[in-house]
């Protein structure tokens, strides 16, 4: 048992550690929920490792094995209680190995010269502001498992009164010291697992116009002029269209005129995607009609190729999903890309504010892709409006289409 | 000399004021840099045109429709006004007015005079905040409700004259905005060139005309335009035109030359061949999509001039060569073609298509069509007293009725009506018919009313149906909506028969370009001699034909030029009728020496006016005098023109009333028509003998002190002699008739006794 541990743990020290394709991340948890709780905080870590290529295996820590360890190529351990509770050799074996190591929630004392294999008690802080990559939030870190530990970097601080920081870094080890259950925690710690990975591919942030929703109760006059202005900017854009799911009791643009207005925005540079589904008799009708689906948004079932829309998780059984707001798109179950639409224009001066907010917060994360998704149905002039909020923040645009080319499945 | 003591501790406060000051005087310029920025513009939209609208009836309303731009952002600031003034009999406690925008409630008002303040007008002016989210782009809709009572039984009031509120000129909206970034956008043409004209509508209504502002558009053209390029411009007219809110004054013609100055001062069209376009500073790209254009290709280019605080938006027509001009022109007149924009510039090979449904729309319905075909359905008027609806209905331009159509109506009403009830139905304002209301035909009836012949159509035509129902004198409790309704349904049918337009005479010579409804048979033949007057005249009938086609997708008229020894070009003018512009003594340059007609210029002996063969000199023609005479084209069999100007030169205002004023061309007939600047009009008809020659009817008809009413009088008189006339000559003719049967009878009888005689004797 000794040699076939030490074997283990030689293995575990002489891995490669790399993000690249193909690797392997175990994520081991101590429960799902928080006592007293039905909520599962282990489902938005897991969406935020779908940015990253690398297969996910997630564990409860009784269940772990020194064989799973051996395998995987970065390991998460995610504290929602309290520390997972692994096998001491299991615990010895992560202590020495020079894998990274993320530990999330409670977990994040192991990220220390000398973890507690018990963990650390929350200390919640209210109102306290997080700074990172030259943002600022005021936030309720509960639970926080923060620490100042001797010859860690802090990667984020905080303004506690003690000032200890939400994650750091020793060596390979990486904590994370809240749950990253919401927006923008989950946003900042996504960011701080491309350090985790060792990505260093990211690019800059940039920002991705989308038209939300052609269909034939709006108007197509609108339509055109939007691409008109988009066409004069020198600014892709995407235009998400569906023919069934109209509004009750509204008038109906002639087919044809719905039609030649989608295939003037195509003409002139539009990339069309298929609302609520890319079946493929769906997109044949369009096809036959010289308008080409090049993606779709808001699938229900699994997707291939590059959708739109927002991600959904699974928090308390038996209640619907609820979105999970990413600033970077994520890996589809089906081989696609999804890329989050997660800045939504309003009508008013107000809305552009928090626009303009949301795409500079999205901004700051490296790989950032602020989607501004503006609803067909809004006047020219309100899409004006916010469209020029969002130019404001000088990012740039990009056509999803040739930017984000669907991953190896 | 002793420097000063800048010691430590006088330093600090020193400095420290210093930065105060700098950071004050900066956040200052800074401020005010930002509310220079964010100082919104205003402009005023009156709620209506004309200077009173008046709302009577106890419970009252009416609708006001403004537009407002698309190229601006409605911006916190705005305001409602409303200016009006009461019966002074309303009762105070009860009478209100409520106002709502866009289905919207905004406010309400109390009216009527306090009973310790009697004679005193119920006079009043309110301005209401608006904010932005409660004005459009586009139409806008004010509803004003009244309840107007003057006596305490409101029931009794209905019919009461003194129950009235009237809004006065100040009434309107004074719209906040700031300006957007212009962006090319031809698909949007005319609207996105013209809709500053929305900004300024209370100014260029006004008159006089000298107090008018600047023009809004530039129409630019060469000094010695084309064919082609005059054709654009009369397209690129019409299609402003059908805005209906650009006035003529709004838009001005001038040299391509002056494009540099005008490019910064107001949105416009540039028009010129590609060898005419080499002085005019345009983008590189549209200059490189110039030079490259081939035998006949022409271009269409939209471009955004100026800094970001005061962008224009310019379109560029060329082509290179008349070929390519017109293609470019024909596409900008097509609303359709307009649509589908491949690029920005955009090179046009072939002229727009018209396809078949789009063709439908120059034709009027064939076969019956029912109510509940036409948009808002079956018709039900409820209420007392007056109500009026209307339907549209597609009886397009150059086509007429003709006996036979008929509009077939299932009526029902509410049974409980007087015996004044009855509703009357219109067809483009002209009364087809009118049905009374009685127990006889309360429920489950169909009546048919005869279309008459005659009536033209119109963009767009209107079936309109008016009521008058009655209930009686009733309690106050049955006195309402409810008792007094009318019902046409569903099933009520309309079936034209209709045929081209014809044109006997000058009474519709505002209709001879608009013989169809894309004006593809409309042709303006006029001088080659380039002059302002002649381009603005060209540019004002452009307008002028827009607006009566107002939705129409295609609008493509033609021009041709004439001159000394140049004749128009037949081609141009094969298959279309018009008018024919220019002085007395430029017609018979278009037309050439085989034609003579009633009045022309003759240049020898002395310069005269040849009026049926007799010269009258110049001198004694008034300069305001227009001249108008129909005559059968000569370049194309079954087409009419008219020659329309004055004596010496286009005819000025004279020569537009009598296209565009209806108080101006109602009176017009015959075959020659005049007029002059104070409205008074004769005409005279070639094709009869007439009592008066040409001249003595033009000298008795405009000498000093005669009005245009005695005119008119003298024309009543004509008729009604003429009728007596007639009248007269049928009782000869009856009279003759009788007699000389009576004699043939007594003639008969004579020889019948003679020969009865002769055979006694024998």
């Amino acid at each position: 048992m000794k040699n076939t541990l030490s074997l283990a743990s030689m293995a575990l020290v002489c891995a490669v550690v790399s993000a690249h394709a193909a690797s392997s991340t175990l994520l081991v948890y101590d429960t799902l929920s928080k006592p007293f709780s039905l909520v599962n905080e282990i489902a938005p870590i897991q969406m935020s490792l779908t940015h990253f290529d690398t297969n996910v295996e997630t564990l409860a820590a009784s269940k772990v094995s020194a064989a799973d360890l051996q395998k995987a190529h970065f390991i998460v351990l995610a504290g929602i209680s309290g520390f997972p509770k692994l096998k001491p050799e299991l615990l010895t074996l992560l202590e020495q190995s020079q894998k990274p190591v993320m530990a999330v929630g409670a977990a994040a004392s192991f990220a220390s010269e000398k973890p507690l294999p018990s963990g650390k008690a929350s200390t919640p802080l209210e109102k306290t502001k997080v700074a990172y990559r030259g943002r600022e939030w005021t936030l309720r870190l509960d639970p926080f498992y923060g620490e100042s530990y001797p010859g860690a970097r802090p990667l984020i601080g905080t303004s506690s009164k003690s000032a200890q920081p939400l994650a750091w870094r020793l060596s390979n080890r990486f904590a994370f010291a809240a749950l990253p259950s919401d927006s923008p925690l989950s946003m900042v710690f996504s960011d701080v697992l491309i350090d985790f990975y060792g990505v260093s591919h990211e690019g800059p942030s940039v920002m991705v116009f989308v038209i939300e929703d052609f269909n034939p109760s709006c108007s197509p006059a609108t339509l055109r002029r939007a691409v008109d202005y988009f066409e004069h900017q020198k600014t892709p854009f995407v235009v998400t269209t569906q023919m069934r799911e109209l509004p009750p009791g509204v008038e109906i643009t002639p087919r044809e005129e719905f039609l030649d207005a989608l295939r003037y925005a195509q003409a002139h540079g539009g990339r069309i995607f298929l609302h609520g589904g890319n079946g493929p008799e769906r997109t044949e009708v369009f096809r036959k009609e010289g308008i080409r689906i090049e993606g779709s948004e808001d699938t229900s079932s699994g997707n291939v190729g590059i959708e739109l829309g927002s991600a959904f998780v699974q928090r308390i059984p038996g209640e619907p999903p609820v979105p999970f707001t990413s600033a970077v798109p994520l890996r589809l179950e089906g081989g696609g890309l999804l890329i989050p639409a997660n800045v939504h224009a309003g009508l008013d001066g107000a809305a552009n504010d928090e626009l303009k907010s949301s795409i500079r917060d999205i901004s700051s994360f490296r790989g950032g892709v602020a989607v501004v998704v503006v609803p067909a149905w809004m006047r020219f002039q309100d899409m004006l409006a916010a469209l020029e909020a969002a130019r404001s923040t000088s990012l740039p645009i990009i056509d999803p289409v040739t930017r984000f080319s669907p991953p190896k499945s | 000399m002793k420097t000063p003591n800048l010691s430590k501790k006088s330093f600090h406060p020193a400095f420290l004021c210093t930065l105060f000051a700098f950071g004050l005087g900066f956040s200052t310029l800074h401020t005010s840099l930002a509310e220079r920025a964010h100082t919104p513009l205003f402009f005023d939209v009156p709620l209506f045109s004309g200077t009173l609208s008046r709302i009577e009836g106890v419970l009252s309303r009416k609708e006001y429709a403004f537009r407002l731009p698309e190229h601006v952002l409605l911006e916190p600031g705005s305001e409602l006004m409303l200016a009006w003034h009461a019966s002074p009999l309303l009762l105070p406690d009860v009478s209100t007015m409520s106002i709502q925008l866009n289905g919207r409630e905004v406010t309400s008002v109390r009216l009527g005079t306090k009973k310790d303040i009697p004679d005193s007008q119920d006079r009043g002016k309110i301005s209401i905040p608006i904010s932005p989210d409660m004005l459009q782009p586009g139409w806008n809709r004010v509803i004003v409700s009244c309840l107007l009572q003057t006596t305490q039984s409101p029931c009794r009031d209905v019919d009461n004259p003194a129950s009235w509120v009237e809004l006065s000129s100040g009434s309107g909206v004074r719209v906040a905005c700031a300006v957007a970034p212009l962006f090319p956008e031809l698909q949007r043409f005319p609207e996105s060139l013209v809709e500053p004209a929305l900004m300024n509508l209370m100014e260029f209504r006004r008159t006089p005309s000298t107090e008018r502002p600047e023009p809004l558009v530039s129409l630019l053209v060469p000094s010695y335009a084309s064919d082609a390029e005059l054709r654009c411009l009369l397209i690129a007219s019409a299609r402003m035109g059908q805005t209906v809110y650009t006035e003529p004054d709004a838009v001005q013609v001038k040299d391509v030359d002056a494009f540099k100055d005008e490019s910064s001062a107001r949105n416009g069209i540039l028009i010129a061949l590609r060898s005419n376009l080499s002085k005019s500073p345009l983008p590189p790209d549209v200059q490189k999509a110039i030079s490259s254009l081939g035998e006949g290709e022409g271009l269409l280019a939209e471009i955004i001039t100026g800094s970001a605080d005061s962008q224009r938006r310019w379109i560029v027509v060329s082509g290179a060569d008349s070929d390519g001009l017109e293609k470019a022109a024909q596409t900008l007149g097509s609303e359709i073609a307009l649509r589908n924009v491949p690029a920005n510039p955009w090179v046009i090979t072939s002229a727009p298509v018209i396809s078949p449904i789009a063709e439908k729309l120059t034709q009027p319905l064939t076969g019956p069509v029912t109510f509940d075909t036409l948009r808002d359905g079956a018709v039900t008027l409820r209420g007392i007293f007056r109500n009026q609806t209307s339907r549209y209905i597609h009886f397009p331009p150059g086509y007429q009725t003709t006996p036979g159509g008929f509009v077939d109506i299932d009526l029902a009403h509410s049974g409980v009506l007087e015996k004044t009830s009855a509703f009357d139905v219109r067809l483009n304002d002209v009364v087809i018919g009118s049905i009374a209301l009685t127990p006889q035909n309360v429920a489950g009836t169909r009546q048919r009313l005869l279309i008459p012949a005659g009536i033209t159509g119109r963009d767009p035509s209107k079936l309109s149906i008016s009521s008058y129902l009655d209930i009686g004198t009733v309690d106050c409790a049955h006195r309402n909506e409810e008792r007094a309704w009318l019902d046409l349904g569903g099933n009520s049918t309309v079936y034209f028969q209709s045929a081209p337009i014809l044109f006997n005479d000058l009474s519709r010579l505002g209709l001879l370009c608009l013989r169809d409804a894309f004006l593809r048979r409309a042709a303006v033949v006029i001088p080659t001699e380039s002059s302002p007057e002649r381009n603005e005249l060209l540019k004002t009938i452009g307008i002028h034909l827009g607006r009566q086609l107002a939705d129409m997708p295609v609008l493509w008229p033609q021009v041709a030029t004439y001159g000394p020894g140049l004749p128009p070009d037949p081609a141009r003018l094969n298959g279309r009728s018009g008018l024919i512009l220019g002085s007395a003594f430029q017609w018979p340059l278009a037309l050439g020496n085989n034609l003579r007609l009633a009045i022309e210029g003759a240049e020898s002996p002395s310069s005269s006016i040849m009026l049926r063969g007799e010269a009258v000199p110049i001198a004694d023609f008034d300069s305001s005098l227009s001249f108008a005479q129909l005559l059968p084209s000569p370049w194309s069999k079954g087409e009419i023109f008219a020659t329309i100007g004055g004596v010496s030169g286009y005819g000025g205002k004279t020569t537009l009333d009598l296209l565009t004023e209806p108080s101006v061309s109602e009176r017009l007939s015959g075959t020659v028509a005049a007029a002059d600047a104070s409205g008074r009009v004769i005409t005279y008809d070639v094709r009869f003998i007439q009592e008066v020659s040409l001249s003595n009817q033009i000298r008795l008809g405009f000498a000093s002190g005669t009005t245009p009413a005695d005119l008119e009088k003298q024309r009543m008189d004509k008729t009604e002699a003429g009728f007596l006339t007639q009248s007269l000559n049928y009782w000869i003719a009856g009279a003759s008739f009788a007699v000389m049967a009576g004699i043939y009878l007594i003639q008969r009888v004579l020889i019948r006794r003679r020969k009865n005689q002769a055979n006694g004797d024998e």
